[in-house]
């Protein structure tokens, strides 16, 4: 096999993937950030006054805390150098019809458009810090179904809204869910009423699309009990030169014997940081499950979490993770088994290339509180070539005698008996690595709603064009 | 390949220069945290770690072991075997450090800790920190207790519930004893777990 | 004339080592040529070599499909001039389905693509004449398949591609009877409806039963030392391969 000529993807980012595309005009707040500018957002967004006094207190926790010392390098973050919020000049749009029609072409170049048109009446998408559209399916809202932006089930939902908010996630949790915290702005909120089963998957699509503007948004999602619903975002970004934070926080209440299902999939542009607080409370008997595919960014850390707190609970973490030049993915899952008879999966692979670092951080915690529990880990990786590099961290941490915990990890790189058995049927170099990455993270990819699932081959395709010379 | 048997609680670093297997008998009681560090800096070197051991009432232990992988073309399994009695501990780190360069390397941990009474603590942290493309690489750990079946299986022979876990525990052990080819370090090894 | 395959001096090894050692050999269309000889003779040096692994190198000669010179090609394009090498190992492939995979290959290979609906009748054809289990298609591509498995699933690779020069390395082994007539009516298909050739790489006359050679050839330490018509492969099966004209040593039962 001759040595491959690395060539550079990323080059070619805007014209493949239709990036760039004209901002909207918007009125920006200032840089940096300041008690000023928390008191601003809040003032803006017209809070009530508990919602402020929340911001300032996470505000004082985000400069107390440190940065984390581990995980990935955060070095290179100037947090005086990023807007905290940004309002853009139009109002929340209703429909389909009223979105605007340059990011209509962003997600068609995406390939994502069957998703936005199957799932129209269902769909949420998110342009930069506020709703851009938001239509609620008629169906759902009879079922006492609610899906509105964040800020807008604050407004209509004060109560609910005040019992969980900031529950599951403390915003003294970490330096960067106590800055989600003084400035969130945007995300979904769901709440699914007792016994409801939502057959369809409830869809958001997020972006970043202002030079230097952080986004964090902040998901509260509330399963009643019985209840079932798939919730999917995709996230792509265009590309831009100075570095973008993007810090959310995402909180799940799984009540007894609900199932809830969150899935990502993640193509920030490769100047993103991707910080994100993902944590499930799990009840009796129920089951929560993160399927977390992380493609793009510059860093990201993100480690989805399952407190299994009730009797019978099970928690589950897909992962993937595809680093390829100047990206470092530290990603993972937690699961904290805190009550008896829970058991917890995670699966997790990655694919580093082009000097692309991928790393698994992982904790399985079983308290003395926890008899019976189990759990599994299996964690892969896959090497394309000889300047990558990848990690495993897992941490197994047993205090009960009972637990049943199994850790499996490897680390290969791909065969070239494997290449030649495919190119012997005609296929490529790039297609052949491409079949046998798709192939390497099928395990996930099945588990995604079939637009996801196209759209991430397609993007694997794309991706392995530049990797063979 | 020759077998050589550790000095208990030493920090221990050695740049092995020939195929070996060593072996480190855990001492069963409370000790300093140990470091056990094998450098492959000699190509085609081939080694293996065994660490055996049971932890009796109330001792723990914790351990590190390292293998660092300088040159290409060495190949290392560590094997990492603890039971632990009622409130034992353990707190093991198995890190495999595959440098850059170090193609054609070939590094396993396997991990078991088996649980044999009650208020037990374990703490896993098997790592890999791999810089090198053309290497395999894995671990596996499992925490378990003995297996309702294997008991059963056993009592219904005719032995009592105590000798069956006994004879369990002696097999979890004999299981990699066995693998020790020097005859006299094997023995020392079976006599060390049997206490 | 054109040859379907035409090898001139063929010379390959690995590093170092050479293995093949100056083969000579020449396919018309529709002929089936036996490659017999035992084990380390060269056969499946042959093989690989001329499809293109990186496991060896050329050191010298030249082999051509139909008057094209394949060795300077990737594997890809050798595939694309026609030519299939059924695997004595074929790679695991975890996760790819072999239904996605089999459109795929088909696709590339053909002007005329199917619908999905097509495609999916014309492989139920396909799998019907190699006897398989339906549920194949939505395996992995030979991931958990057992030896039989494997040698159906690259003979059903093989109806998908239609090419016109064949090697099957060592197709018949593992198998019984009834599994090697299934083999031999999908290559026969070949021959008859594609005009096919055949590089049919075997230790056992066995399978000569049902594809009938034009050629038999002997292959000893990396050269062709003995060409015949079928006689000679039933005189191996006879005499195996200590006979003292080729004078090569006794090859040990392996069935």
């Amino acid at each position: 096999m001759k040595n491959n000529q690395l060539k550079d993807i990323r080059e070619t980012y805007a014209t493949k993937f239709g990036f760039n595309m004209p901002e909207a005009p918007f009125s920006k707040a200032q840089m940096g950030l300041s008690e000023d500018v928390v008191r601003e957002i809040s003032k803006n967004k017209g809070e009530p006054e508990w919602m402020l006094e929340y911001r300032l207190k996470a505000y004082e926790a985000f400069k107390q805390k440190p940065m984390p010392s581990w995980g990935a390098d955060l070095s290179h973050i100037d947090l005086q150098n990023i807007y905290y919020y940004i309002k853009p000049t139009g109002a929340e749009k209703r429909t389909w019809e009223d979105v605007p029609e340059n990011i209509k072409t962003t997600f068609d170049r995406l390939g994502v458009p069957q998703a936005e048109r199957e799932y129209l009446s269902g769909v949420k998408a998110q342009y930069d810090s506020e709703v851009v559209y938001s239509s609620l399916m008629d169906e759902l809202e009879e079922e006492g179904v609610i899906f509105l932006s964040t800020d807008e089930a604050l407004r209509k939902h004060p109560e609910i809204f005040k019992e969980y908010f900031g529950k599951v996630i403390p915003y003294a949790d970490n330096k960067f869910s106590a800055l989600n915290s003084a400035v969130w702005s945007g995300g979904s909120f769901v709440y699914i009423p007792k016994g409801v089963s939502v057959k369809r998957p409830l869809q958001a699509y997020f972006r970043i699309n202002a030079q230097n503007m952080g986004q964090f948004e902040r998901t509260l999602i509330i399963a009643e009990e019985g209840s079932f619903a798939h919730y999917v975002e995709g996230c792509t970004a265009p590309v831009y030169s100075s570095d973008s934070l993007h810090a959310a926080v995402v909180e799940v209440i799984v009540k007894p014997g609900a199932r809830f299902r969150y899935t990502t999939i993640q193509n920030w542009s490769d100047n993103v940081y991707n910080l994100v607080t993902k944590r499930a409370r799990v009840e009796k008997d129920a089951v929560m499950e993160w399927v977390d595919g992380n493609l793009g960014s510059k860093v990201t850390m993100k480690y989805p979490s399952c407190y299994l707190i009730g009797e019978g609970a099970r928690g589950e973490v897909l992962s993937i993770a595809y680093a390829s030049k100047g990206q470092h993915q530290d990603a993972g899952a937690k699961m904290i088994h805190a009550a008896p008879n829970t058991s917890s999966s995670i699966v997790s692979k990655s694919v580093s290339l082009r000097g692309g670092r991928t790393s698994y951080r992982g904790l399985v915690d079983v308290a003395l509180s926890a008899p019976n529990a189990r759990a599994r880990v299996e964690c892969d990786a896959l090497i394309l070539d000889s300047i990558s590099a990848t990690d495993t961290f897992p941490t197994m941490r047993i205090n009960e005698s009972s637990a049943n915990v199994e850790h499996e990890a490897t680390v290969s790189k791909i065969g070239e008996e494997k290449l030649f058995y495919l190119m012997s049927r005609g296929l490529t170099e790039s297609e052949a690595m491409g079949l046998i990455v798709s192939g390497f993270i099928e395990p996930i990819v099945r588990e995604l709603p079939m637009e996801y699932a196209v759209e991430l081959n397609r993007l694997i395709e794309l991706e392995m064009e530049g990797s063979v010379g | 390949m020759k077998s050589l048997l550790l000095e208990q609680n030493k920090n221990i670093s050695i740049s092995p220069v020939e195929d070996t297997q060593y072996v480190y008998v855990l001492p069963g009681v409370s000790t300093e945290p140990t470091n056990l560090e094998l450098n492959f800096e000699k190509e085609g070197v081939t080694c293996e770690i065994i660490v055996l051991g049971k932890m009796h009432e109330g001792q723990s232990v914790e351990l590190t072991t390292i293998s660092r992988h300088l040159v290409p073309n060495t190949s290392c399994v560590t094997n990492y075997y603890v039971a632990l009695e009622d409130g034992s501990s353990s707190n093991y780190v198995g890190k495999i450090i595959i440098a850059k360069k170090a193609f054609q390397t070939n590094s396993y941990l396997n991990n078991k800790t088996l649980v044999i009474g009650e208020g037990t603590k374990n703490i896993t942290r098997p790592i890999l920190e791999i810089e090198a493309d053309d290497v395999k690489a894995s671990h596996g750990a499992t925490t378990g207790r003995v297996r309702g079946d294997d008991i059963y299986y056993l009592t219904s022979r005719g032995l009592t519930k105590k000798e069956a876990e006994e004879l369990v525990v002696e097999g979890f052990f004999e299981s990699m004893v066995e693998k020790i080819e020097t005859g006299d370090v094997r023995e020392k090894a079976r006599a060390g777990v049997k206490s | 004339m054109v040859y379907s395959l035409e090898i001139k001096n063929l010379r390959s090894g690995i590093e170092q080592k050479e293995i093949l050692k100056g083969v000579d050999l020449t396919i018309k269309p529709k002929e089936v040529h036996a490659l017999m000889g035992r084990n380390g003779s060269g056969k499946s040096t042959l093989a690989q070599t001329l499809m293109g692994s990186p496991t060896y190198k050329v050191l010298e000669g030249s082999a051509k499909i139909f008057g094209k010179d394949i060795l300077e090609l990737e594997t890809t394009e050798r595939a694309k001039t026609g030519l299939f090498l059924s695997f004595q190992y074929p790679s695991e492939i975890p996760g790819v389905k072999v239904y996605s995979f089999l459109r795929m290959i088909y696709n590339k290979s053909h002007e005329a693509k199917l619908s999905p609906r097509m495609f999916r009748e014309f492989l139920e054809k396909k799998i019907e004449v190699l006897e398989m289990d339906p549920s194949f298609s939505d395996r992995f591509l030979n991931e958990g398949f057992s030896g039989g498995e494997k040698k159906r699933m690259e003979m059903l690779q093989m109806l998908m591609l239609e090419p016109k020069v064949i090697i099957l390395d060592e197709v018949d082994s593992g198998l019984d009877i009834d599994a090697i007539k299934v083999v031999s009516r999908a290559v026969n298909y070949l021959i008859e409806e594609h005009n096919s050739s055949v590089l049919l790489i075997t230790h056992y006359s066995r399978i000569l039963n049902y594809i009938k050679p034009d050629f038999v050839h002997i292959m000893l330490d990396g050269k062709i030392v003995k060409t015949g018509g079928e006689e000679v492969a039933s005189h191996l099966e006879e005499y195996g391969y200590s006979d003292s004209e080729l004078d090569v040593p006794v090859l040990k039962n392996e069935e």
